[in-house]
């Protein structure tokens, strides 16, 4: 263990892998050795080898590779399909491997007094050779199995990772599992790398597998706790998924935003604040997607905008949209927007959140619709949807981005409640449609139920869709329950009265939910 | 290459007692076993770094059997002969001429 000076912050390495830094509260120990706990499939290898890599692309650090499982030229092979040429870095010197597998030949193991001198040797000529400040040991419990549990293989595991020290590099060393959530590795293997350990787990839940990992302990440095979603691409490896990864302190800005359409804008007291989350909510066909694409032409001089449509293919989005009148195939000719459309069951929920990651980073949208939460809600667990949209709003804010997002209802008539207690809060503001059946005709109604930072609207409008976009039409004065999902029409005295409700009364309303009680008639309403 | 084509690699840790030992353990077993004859090279992972690379070699002592095939090896002590013999496939003792019906190969 290496001498601290009390007081000072131990130095840490930056690991290079996305978001892996912030989570252990600042890369890894420099100089020492991280456990990599995980079991099968959980990506311990890819992410080790991923350690190594970053150090050659991004760090000019060359790296030896100690395989105990699986041949060098497996390795080689498997990490060119991740885009990583490690035979050129070989000839170039910045990657060795120690070949530590067995061969195919039967082999025994004898004795109670193993010598690892070789194994230790090897490694440290590796080092030296091509002046090496990363290792990786690919797996430890590997290793561990094939000499067997004797009284001198546990002394002579703890000597090798003592001599990962001596060589003054930052080392990873990987460890097999048995159990998602039971103990640290096989073997109690941990009790040779007690001061940095990371768990991976690749949990089955809602039919679904969730990447984790957690920092269990990280000596010397505050590192985050609880588990964090990862995700690996198939042409980046692993990337970890931080949700306040980026700083909350980010300013509120008092700028607005334009729809396309003034009479939205009217609603929400002169538009969207910039940097602020917008919910759309109602139910099918009452014009939701039309509303994020009038968010989006609202654009001006300078922006751009980026659109993830989760329910339909590319070419319908166009084909809706040029019923409208945008022609969105010229605005990404343009530049000027850019249409991401995924199948929101094809990969984990995380994907999708890095995916609209890579996009805000390489694009830089002023504005970003996602259609529809509830596509991605379908196809995740309640956990996991709240780590997407909570990731989403974040990286948004730190943008300053101001997002528009669609959701919809389940009931035609809509309802009392905009979406889940918990999302809500995530939300800046929330627009509500609903149908309106009004003497035998479907209509639709429009209210900004709340919206931080401003003043908005709290009439309950006529929202019609027509050939060239959304009219914002007339207040529906003499209807009420349209929000209740039951629209009654009021006749007489009743009327005023039941207008102070929509007008908002605090003590009626709350900004976070809505408790409007309007399924009762009472004397002198009718049905219209 | 001897009558019996039995060829050995021994990777031992310097000069010590203990490498002396495992050495002295594997002739035994071996003149013992093969009346007829075995080759043996004996490395030093000190002096011969790149062959213990080569043959990938993470203890010592360890034994190779080279010839016949397959491969085999032997990790660890060398100071039970029967399971070395075992393990290395080498003929048993005392064993009749001619008749290899107990070949422990």
């Amino acid at each position: 263990m290496r001498d601290v000076q009390p007081g000072s912050p131990l130095p840490t390495l930056a690991s290079g892998i996305p978001g892996l830094d912030h989570v252990t509260g600042g890369g890894l120990p420099q100089g020492e050795v991280t456990l990599l706990a995980g079991t099968t499939g959980t990506g311990k290898s890819v992410m080790a080898a991923q350690f190594l890599v970053s150090g050659v692309t991004d760090a000019a650090q060359a790296g030896v590779f100690v395989t105990t499982e699986e041949r060098p030229e497996k390795i080689r092979r498997v990490l060119g399909t991740l885009g990583w040429d490690v035979r050129a870095w070989e000839a170039q010197g910045r990657w060795a491997f120690v070949d530590a597998s067995a061969g195919a030949h039967p082999e025994t193991v004898l004795g109670d007094e193993l010598d690892l001198s070789p194994l230790i040797t090897r490694i440290g000529r590796a080092v030296e050779r091509i002046g090496a400040k990363r290792v990786v040991i690919d797996s430890l419990s590997h290793l561990f199995a094939r000499l067997g549990d004797r009284p001198s293989v546990r002394a002579e595991l703890h000597r090798l990772i003592g001599s990962l020290e001596d060589l003054d590099v930052t080392a990873i060393v990987t460890v097999e599992r048995d159990h998602e959530y039971d103990g640290v590795g096989r073997f109690g293997v941990e009790e040779f790398v007690a001061d940095n350990i990371l768990i991976l787990r690749n949990v089955f839940e809602n039919e679904r597998r969730r990447r984790t990992i957690e920092p269990l302990k990280f000596r010397g440095t505050p590192h985050r706790c609880g588990e964090f979603p990862f995700v690996i691409l198939a042409d980046r490896g692993v990337a970890i998924v931080a949700l306040s990864e980026l700083q909350l302190a980010y300013s509120a800005p008092e700028e607005r935003l334009s729809f396309s359409n003034p009479g939205i804008d009217a609603m929400l007291g002169g538009g969207p604040l910039r940097g602020s989350a917008i919910l759309v909510s109602g139910p099918t066909g009452t014009g939701k997607s039309l509303l994020g694409l009038e968010f989006l032409a609202g654009a001006g001089e300078g922006e751009r905008g980026l659109l993830v449509n989760f329910e339909e293919s590319g070419e319908q989005v166009a084909r809706n949209a040029r019923h409208w009148g945008y022609d969105l195939d010229a605005l990404q000719s343009a530049g000027r927007l850019r249409v991401m459309c995924q199948y929101p069951e094809s990969t984990p929920i995380a994907n999708h959140l890095v995916a609209i990651q890579h996009a805000l980073d390489e694009f830089r949208p002023t504005r970003v619709v996602v259609d529809s939460l509830s596509a991605v809600e379908r196809g995740a667990s309640p956990r996991a949807f709240f780590e997407f949209l909570l990731g989403l709003s974040t990286l948004l804010k730190a943008h300053s981005t101001t997002g528009l997002f669609t959701t919809t209802t389940q009931s035609l008539l809509g309802g009392p409640s905009a979406t889940g207690v918990e999302a809500s809060t995530l939300l800046d503001t929330i627009v509500l449609l609903r149908y309106v059946e009004v003497y035998g005709e479907l209509r639709k109604g429009i209210a900004v139920l709340k919206m931080r930072g401003s003043n908005h609207e709290r009439i309950i409008r006529e929202f019609i869709i027509t050939d060239h976009g959304a009219d914002i039409g007339e207040p529906f004065r003499t209807t009420t329950g349209i929000l209740a999902g039951t629209p009654l029409e009021l006749i007489g005295p009743e009327k005023e009265r039941v207008e102070a409700l929509f007008t908002g009364s605090p003590s009626r309303t709350g900004p976070d939910h809505l408790e409007m009680d309007l399924t009762t008639p009472a004397e002198g309403w009718r049905n219209p | 290459m001897t009558v019996t084509g039995y060829s050995f690699r021994l990777y031992l840790a310097g000069g010590t007692a203990r490498a002396m030992q495992a050495e002295a353990q594997l002739r035994h077993l071996c003149e013992t076993r093969l009346p007829e004859g075995f080759e043996l090279e004996v490395l030093d992972v000190t002096d011969h770094p790149d062959r213990a690379e080569e043959d990938r070699v993470l203890v010592t002592p360890t034994v190779i059997r080279l010839s016949p095939p397959p491969a085999r090896r032997v990790l660890g002590s060398l100071s039970d002969e029967h399971r070395v013999g075992l393990a290395l496939g080498l003929p048993a003792v005392e064993e009749p001429p001619g008749d290899r019906s107990r070949d422990h190969a």
